[in-house]
């Protein structure tokens, strides 16, 4: 069954128009990657409403391989500018930038690239390995457990992002919250509408998406009082890209130890390539014999870095296509492109539309061999995009996101909303409150709506049936601990508990 | 206590929001109203916890960790214009149409950040426009608002 699945997708993937989108996408994802400020996550944000036409697995091959693209294309700028283009190469920039210095721009960007496909490979492997089998056990799954699973889902990535738990269960819940709005599934009561006929399909996921993503954004680049322009410090590649086979072997285990690395950072919810570059090339630099050549221009550094980083984009979706959970969020707006196709998110992804899912996997695995061929053939020729400035690009990028949601209902009212949504994200990344969880929230709210109305239906409306079900009980128990650790008395535990030095423990 | 002023205002406005729609489960069946109550309440308490949290932070010496080290200095005046000027495009988007909005909104935005020199600003604005054209009306077959151009 799953074999077959397998060879569906692969059959999928190879139709020609597929391999042009996912040639399409990576070109685009190492094009927007090399530019200084811009994400991964707002250009699948801002280029989702191309894929309306398209059918579902086509759309979502191109938004994959933009992903596994743009993951390449931040250590361009990270090397040559100093700047990384993505969050997930600010670790690139310690070892790469130095060598662009030193005369090596090539060799940095060459194992750059090289060490981003390996990264890619594997995790392309575990995620076409992996997936299918936890799918598998989630298909068992009935409302008691997806509850806990969405419990779960909420509290790891509020826990684990940028900022405090607080700020992440907070923006968590207000994102569950305004899930809600709309029409109820269960009862068909409208919801948070206030008579407005606008609301009562609810608030579209892509529009909170691409304002929350890319207008805060647009906003950050013409923000600063410092208007001084980025110095390239090489204009052009002169130097030899790929390394050679003695300078492979000098860096191949930790390539594929920053590629293990980087798929079990992406497989835990709220963590993506900006944290996976940092435990990569740190981890790195603890195995190392040579850990005082680390940030003076060590090849090693950068290979560290980016296959971790690369290696998250299949962690991440494993989780996703399994169990509905984004890994990242650019995974959350890979989501949000399969539930404007009419794809739910979740263990039917594995049976209902199978075709779909598992030519994504293969698409995720294809866009390494299209990231290698296209890196090699255009790195020379992305400097120029590096050079971009920032007031030009803001402008520009508030012209996509008008358009990209509008074209969702062909509405303004969603043009507004995702204004509003936009200076939301604005006002939360000042306040250092995570937007990740929000999305996550966005999307988990129907999920939260229907299971616990379906569970409580099963229990004759007892609340214990959450702790007395094994598996929703101990999902729930690694929900509490993912808070608890996060909070003071973790802390106090850690410092006072059995064997430590500040209060003697009574075992 | 400078610092914790936009949390407080940020905490007003979420709280104010699920004030509201707590007002508006009040007509609601059991069924509709148990998943948003329970969302509405850990907003107002984690409001609150946000709050005391921001507290603690303040009275800890400054680091870019905790949120008070220094931060990059930003212009509001521009940041506000810049927003009004989105505002703008986006109230004039039907009236005028998508095709007279959008150079509009460029060249205006273009020079007010002082982005490049005037012809190139009209060229990237007439430019852009024609890319958005042909790729969301030509090949992605997508109405916009025609306005005065209907």
């Amino acid at each position: 069954m799953i074999f077959d699945a397998i060879l569906t997708g692969l059959s999928g993937v190879t139709s020609p128009i597929n391999l042009l989108l996912i040639a399409g996408g990576t070109v685009i994802g190492i094009f927007v990657g090399a530019m200084p400020g811009l994400s991964a996550t707002m250009a699948i944000a801002l280029l989702l409403p191309l894929t309306f036409p398209l059918p579902a697995a086509s759309g979502l091959s191109m938004l994959a391989s933009l992903y596994m693209g743009a993951m390449y294309g931040g250590s361009i700028a990270a090397i040559l500018l100093r700047t990384p283009g993505t969050p997930a190469a600010a670790a690139t920039v310690l070892d790469g930038y130095p060598m662009a210095r030193n005369g090596q721009a090539g060799k940095a960007l060459g194992v750059s690239l090289l060490a981003s496909f390996i990264g890619g490979l594997v995790s392309s492997i575990a995620l076409l390995t992996v997936a299918p089998l936890l799918g598998k056990i989630a298909l068992e799954f009935g409302p008691v457990e997806l509850f806990a699973v969405a419990v779960l889902g909420l509290t790891i990535i509020a826990s684990l992002s940028r900022g405090s738990t607080i700020l992440g269960l907070l923006s968590g819940s207000v994102g569950a919250l305004l899930a809600l709005v709309g029409m109820d599934n269960i009862t068909g009561v409208p919801r948070f509408t206030f008579g407005n006929i606008n609301l009562f399909s609810g608030i579209s996921f892509v529009v909170a998406l691409i304002g929350l993503f890319s207008i805060p954004q647009a906003i950050r680049l013409i923000e600063r009082k410092d208007t001084t322009e980025r110095e390239l410090v090489v204009n052009r590649i002169t130097d030899r890209m790929l390394p050679t086979w003695k300078e492979f072997k000098e860096i191949y285990v930790t390539i594929l130890r920053s590629s293990v690395i980087g798929v079990f950072t992406g497989l835990i919810p709220g963590t993506g390539g900006d944290t996976a570059c940092w435990f990569g090339y740190n981890e790195a630099k603890r195995f190392s014999k040579h850990k005082e050549k680390f940030g003076t221009g060590y090849p090693e550094g950068v290979a560290a870095a980016e296959a971790a980083n690369n290696a998250v984009v299949g962690g991440a979706l494993i989780p996703t296509i399994s169990l509905g959970i984004p890994g990242s969020s650019s995974a959350a707006v890979l989501m949000g492109g399969l539930m404007v196709h009419g794809i739910m998110p979740g263990p039917s992804l594995m049976t209902e539309y199978a075709d779909v899912t598992y030519t994504l996997i293969w698409a995720v695995l294809f866009s390494n061999f299209a990231m290698l061929f296209f890196g090699l053939l255009l790195t020379r020729m992305s400097i120029s995009v590096t050079r971009v400035k920032d007031r030009i690009m803001a402008p520009l990028i508030i012209v996509l996101c008008v358009i990209g949601s509008f074209s969702i209902n062909n509405n303004i009212f969603d043009v507004v909303l995702m204004f509003a949504f936009g200076i939301l994200g604005y006002f939360m990344d000042k306040l250092q409150v995570p937007t990740a969880p929000m999305v996550v929230g966005l999307i988990l709210g129907d999920l939260f709506n229907v299971t616990l109305h379906q569970s409580l239906l099963i229990s004759h409306g007892s609340w214990a049936i959450f702790v007395k079900n094994p598996i929703s009980a101990v999902l729930l128990a690694i929900a509490f601990l993912s808070i608890l650790q996060s909070t003071p008395v973790f802390s106090w535990v850690r410092k006072y508990g059995p064997g430590k030095n500040g209060r003697p423990s009574n075992e | 206590m400078k610092r914790l002023i936009p949390y407080l205002l940020f905490a007003a406005a979420i709280d104010s929001m699920a004030i509201v729609f707590y007002l508006n489960t009040l007509r609601m069946p059991k069924a509709a109203y148990q998943m948003p109550r329970i969302f509405i309440a850990l907003v107002l308490l984690l409001s609150v916890l946000m709050i005391v949290e921001q507290a603690v932070l303040m009275r800890k010496p400054p680091t870019e960790a905790n949120g008070n080290g220094p931060s990059r200095e930003i212009n509001p005046v521009r940041i506000a214009v810049f927003v009004l000027m989105i505002l703008g495009y986006i109230m004039t988007i039907k009236p005028l149409g998508y095709f007279i909005a959008t150079p509009a909104f460029l060249v205006g935005t273009l020079v007010f950040l002082r982005s490049t020199r005037l012809p190139w600003v009209v060229a990237i604005a007439v430019g852009f426009t024609g890319f958005v054209y042909l790729l969301f009306v030509l090949f992605l077959h997508m109405p916009v608002p025609l306005g005065l151009l209907d």
